[in-house]
């Protein structure tokens, strides 16, 4: 990962586009930390049993508000920075917010399956926004490297943010496809899903509130 | 099953599941305390790194960044923490050259220069690397004006 890093940067100092590819590369890489596992669930979840051009949109739009949020670091200086400096209170509101929702769905298993047939698209937007308002230790070097050796070229750090997003959603595009596919062929008990989705939500909030 | 069975093996799935990932979780914590130390927190970031060494033990990666917190800070603001978990590390490692290059400079940053001048000797011993013997001459000569004065 280092080596991809290191060449990522290199070719961005030299304003080359293969440093777009590479922005791409470390997208996916952070992309599959722990840390983009709430992200994933939240499109998951928004996703399962929804059309697959539904599930397309909605992702098309979660990376749109994920693009504008990353690219806004890139071109309004410092706001990287700043961000950066507020994490701690966004990890905690995070952490509780987790915690809320994985004790709920813990305590109210639904009864009956609740099949969402169509994906807000609004709400996935909002949800790119959101995952790129809390830069997480996973993809925030990355993101903070990119824009400072971009720094004063507008056109050329949107291009790598860009990318970076590209590679960022794909894990979560990959596995809202996955579960809309399977919530199709496998019939899950709703009370299972409750019960993982309310433990994943609680070890999240755990690791969050670590980092906080 | 019932909310209690519900809520009490998602706690155990949690803890298990923080237990297998805890390299992991240390790491995260890490790169929290180097985003601090690069924005210019020393404090918040030795606070991080105490909370990974709590988490994932005492690892050269720890010892590495103590090491960069001990020279960033002004002298006589080392963290304590940093010669602990050098000493720890060593106490696991004993043949690592660059954990005994870590404790040589953080013991050169607290001004214990004996001491320091020995672990660059054995970091020169280890790896070969010309620069801990440099930093050893120097640590002896220093330790030999102190003790003069």
């Amino acid at each position: 990962m280092t080596d991809i890093a290191g060449w990522t940067y290199q070719a961005a100092a030299q304003r080359s586009l293969f440093a777009v590819v590479g922005s791409a590369a470390l997208g996916v890489v952070s992309g599959l930390g722990p840390c983009s596992l709430a992200r994933c669930m939240a499109m998951t979840a928004m996703t399962g049993g929804a059309s697959r051009r539904n599930v397309a949109f909605a992702v098309s739009a979660y990376a749109v508000g994920a693009a504008v949020g990353y690219v806004a670091y890139g071109t309004i200086a410092g706001v990287a920075f700043r961000v950066a400096a507020w994490s701690s209170y966004s990890y905690a509101v995070l952490a509780a917010v987790l915690a809320c929702t994985g004790i709920a769905s813990l305590v109210r298993a639904p009864v009956h399956a609740h099949e969402p047939r169509v994906a807000p698209i609004g709400g996935a937007t909002l949800l790119g926004l959101g995952a790129s308002l809390t830069l997480s230790p996973c993809c925030a070097p990355f993101v903070v490297a990119l824009t400072g050796i971009s720094f004063g070229d507008l056109g050329f750090a949107s291009l790598l943010l860009c990318g970076f997003t590209i590679g960022h959603v794909a894990p979560a595009a990959a596995m809202a496809a996955m579960a809309s596919v399977g919530r199709k062929l496998v019939t899950v008990r709703p009370s299972v899903v409750a019960f993982v989705t309310g433990t994943v939500s609680l070890a999240m909030a755990g690791y969050y509130g670590l980092l906080v | 099953m019932n909310v209690a069975a519900r809520l009490t093996g998602a706690v155990a799935c949690v803890a298990l599941v923080g237990m297998l990932a805890r390299g992991g979780i240390a790491g995260a914590i890490l790169t929290r305390g180097d985003d601090a130390a690069r924005a210019g927190r020393l404090a918040d970031a030795s606070a991080y790194y105490d909370r990974a060494r709590t988490i994932g033990g005492d690892s050269l990666d720890e010892v590495d960044r103590y090491t960069l917190l001990a020279l960033l800070a002004p002298r006589g603001r080392t963290s304590p923490s940093a010669l602990r978990s050098a000493d720890a590390f060593l106490d696991a490692d004993d043949r690592s050259a660059p954990g005994h290059f870590d404790r040589g400079l953080i013991e050169w940053r607290i001004g214990s220069y004996a001491a320091s001048a020995r672990d660059f000797e054995v970091a020169w011993r280890l790896g070969h690397d010309p620069r801990a013997a440099r930093f050893a001459r120097n640590a002896l000569r220093r330790a030999d004006r102190e003790l003069g004065s």
